[in-house]
């Protein structure tokens, strides 16, 4: 039976040649009289079989065998045009040879190290750069002008939902200078919507709301209104500015201090080990961010900040309610295994690998799957 | 005092006379001459594997030694300058040929021609003070221009590697620097952020699991076996040299390696299965993968360096 080529074993074996370790052979490394002898083929059976399991084995040896072979090799022609004139053979080093003996590899290879070492420290700073900005634009998002140029109207509103109408003003007195003079600036513009004004603005909002009832409209004449009225804000005394600010106890930081406050009362409700737990450095840094967190958010946040994790292949797990979770998991249907039983043997080994490394009870996503390995 | 068994002694003195008397050129030598040497060979080579060895064997082993190499080399070790003479003139292109081959540029191939033939002169004396020769080595079994091409094989990975201890040659120390981090930490793959960290989990666990597998598959091949598929994959050897040192057809030499492979492949899974815990479909689908494994690996990387270290060459 013919066999046929073995790419894929000729690719492996190829590169394990390059790559693979080197050995030693126990016993003395042969002479120059016995490798030459080997590769003439000008030893007896017994010798050779001898000598064949040190090259085998020895890796000084054997290369030495093969650049004799390699250079016996060579045409015989050669050696006839040795008597006139030596040719000027180039040299022959292999590429790999060639490219460790070149003396600029050092300059070069040093300067690629470092300029892509500074590559990925810089996109590693920028990474965690865009994380910390990201939290200062969503505080910076709440102190936005209103009426100016760039104010969200949209978002104001379903924000006002959740601030107090005195703590929106009191906000806006505390706004930075140029907030303040963008609002002036605006002064002009918004006394010149005239209640006359204003109703045809409301009427042109109907229009485009069919749907809306009269108090949508009644809201957005009392969003004018309110430019109109809150623009004396700046009039204000700061003596009753900092009297709302007493009664509602807000600060710049306003809302972490009420979140704050949340927590502290209801450490009674939460585990006796999170009694004296101070806030989260995460809530402290995105306290605007998405919904409001509850309670129970907020509080499985700091059993995170205290629960022991682990790693693995790559993955991070959390313990939780006596099991280790993988911070992949998001809650979706797992499949359930037990160590041991076939239908686990015939998982990836990859996952098993990394279950047997966690021990325990592992919830993990494993190419786009949850498992549950008991 | 002989080396040799009593039983042994006539045949081999018998064997040397005939030695002496088809060479073409004796250089004045006569068979007690040449004896020690003739006898140390039939010792390394016939009688100390095979202790059992007849005295044909004896006649044919000594029949098949070189004579007039064997007698030009000991002319050498004797002082004889007509030998000198016609051994540099003969052979020199053999030694600079060889030593151009292994060095990097002719000044560094014209200094181990020099330090070969110096070696071979003897420039070094032992405590009595005689000369120190590698000529004394010489059996006269292989070529003469066969084992002064092995003696700068020899030579020059011997002064290599004195070099590699002696200096710690920053190119060496950056290469292993950026070769072991490349393998420890990004398994061969250099400035590339992996997407999915199962993958990159996954791709290492499989590459050492393969390389595991395969040399332990090598080591339980034959000696011949293994000789044949280190020669070959790792010195690089064509299948015409290999026929040619192990005595048959380059068609014969060709079939054993394929043979091989799938032995050697038959191992791999075996192993990969039973001692690494791999599933059958795991098998197949990576074996595949490492096979035509893309991506920038460090051979291609260490390529790109090279055509920057030309450039820069160019320029300056």
């Amino acid at each position: 039976m013919e066999l046929e080529f073995d790419k894929e074993m000729d690719a492996i074996l190829r590169k394990a040649g390059n790559s693979g370790p080197k050995s030693d052979a126990v016993s003395p490394h042969v002479d120059a009289d016995t490798i030459a002898a080997f590769a003439d083929d000008a030893l007896p059976q017994k010798a050779k079989l001898l000598y064949m399991q040190h090259f085998a084995d020895c890796d000084k040896c054997r290369q030495m065998l093969g650049q004799t072979i390699l250079f016996n090799s060579e045409p015989s022609e050669t050696a006839a045009l040795s008597r006139i004139a030596a040719p000027v053979l180039e040299p022959r080093a292999p590429w790999y040879q060639t490219l460790v003996r070149s003396p600029n590899l050092a300059l070069t290879t040093g300067a690629l190290v470092l300029v892509f070492g500074g590559i990925l420290g810089f996109l590693l700073l920028q990474n965690r750069e865009s994380d910390t900005r990201s939290t200062v634009s969503q505080i910076t998002d709440a102190g936005q002008t209103k009426g100016g140029p760039f104010f969200d109207h949209e978002t104001a509103e379903s924000n006002a939902a959740t601030e107090s109408p005195s703590l929106q003003a009191a906000n806006q007195a505390t706004d930075s200078p140029a907030a303040a003079s963008a609002l002036n600036a605006n002064k002009s513009a918004a006394t010149a919507i005239s209640p006359t004004n204003s109703n045809a603005l409301a009427k042109a909002v109907a229009d485009d709301c069919p749907n809306c009832k009269p108090a949508d409209t009644d809201k957005v004449e009392t969003k004018e209104n309110r430019l109109v009225t809150e623009l004396p804000l700046s009039s204000r005394s700061a003596e009753s500015i900092a009297a709302k600010r007493e009664e509602k106890n807000i600060t710049s930081d306003g809302i972490e201090a009420d979140r704050t406050r949340s927590v502290s009362s209801n450490r009674s409700a939460a585990e006796s080990g999170l009694r004296n737990v101070p806030a989260s450095p995460k809530a402290k840094m995105n306290p605007a961010r998405g919904p409001v967190q509850t309670q129970s958010n907020q509080v499985n946040t700091n059993v995170f900040d205290m629960a022991v994790s682990r790693k693995s292949g790559g993955k991070t797990f959390v313990n939780r309610d006596g099991a280790w979770y993988d911070t992949a998991y998001k809650n979706q249907p797992t499949k359930n295994y037990r160590r041991g039983t076939d239908e686990y043997k015939k998982l990836d080994s990859g996952l098993r690998k990394i279950v047997d490394e966690i021990g325990g009870t592992v919830v993990l996503v494993w190419k786009e799957k949850a498992y549950r390995i008991q | 005092m002989s080396l040799i068994a009593e039983k042994h002694k006539n045949t081999v003195a018998e064997a040397i006379e005939h030695l002496i008397s088809r060479a073409e050129n004796t250089r004045s030598l006569t068979g007690s001459d040449i004896a020690g040497r003739v006898e140390k060979t039939i010792v390394k080579y016939l009688l100390g594997p095979d202790p059992d060895a007849t005295n044909q064997d004896i006649r044919t082993f000594v029949e098949e030694i070189r004579s007039d190499d064997l007698c030009l080399i000991i002319a050498c070790e004797r002082g004889d300058e007509q030998a000198w003479d016609d051994l540099v003139t003969n052979f020199d292109f053999n030694v600079k040929s060889a030593a151009r081959k292994i060095s990097s540029n002719n000044d560094d191939a014209d200094d181990l021609a020099s330090s070969i033939w110096a070696e071979l002169y003897g420039l070094r004396t032992d405590a009595e003070g005689n000369k120190k020769s590698k000529l004394a080595y010489y059996s006269g079994r292989g070529s003469l221009a066969g084992w002064l091409r092995a003696v700068v094989s020899q030579l020059a990975i011997d002064q290599y590697r004195k070099q590699a201890k002696l200096v710690q040659i920053e190119e060496d120390r950056q290469f292993e620097i950026v070769a072991h981090d490349a393998a420890e930490t990004k398994d061969n793959r250099f400035g590339t952020t992996p997407e999915n960290p199962e993958e990159l989990f996954t791709e290492s666990r499989t590459s050492a699991d393969v390389s595991a597998a395969l040399t332990t598959a090598i080591a339980e091949l034959d000696p011949e076996d293994r000789l044949i598929l280190k020669l070959y994959y790792f010195d690089e050897l064509r299948l015409k040299d290999l026929a040619a040192i192990f005595g048959y057809h380059e068609a014969t030499a060709s079939r054993k390696l394929t043979r091989l492979q799938t032995e050697i492949r038959k191992r791999v899974e075996k192993g990969l299965r039973e001692r690494h815990g791999w599933t059958e479909s795991e098998v197949k689908r990576h074996l595949s993968e490492t096979a035509t494994s893309l991506g920038v690996n460090l051979e291609t990387m260490f390529a790109i360096l090279l055509i920057a270290a030309c450039v820069q060459e160019v320029w300056i």
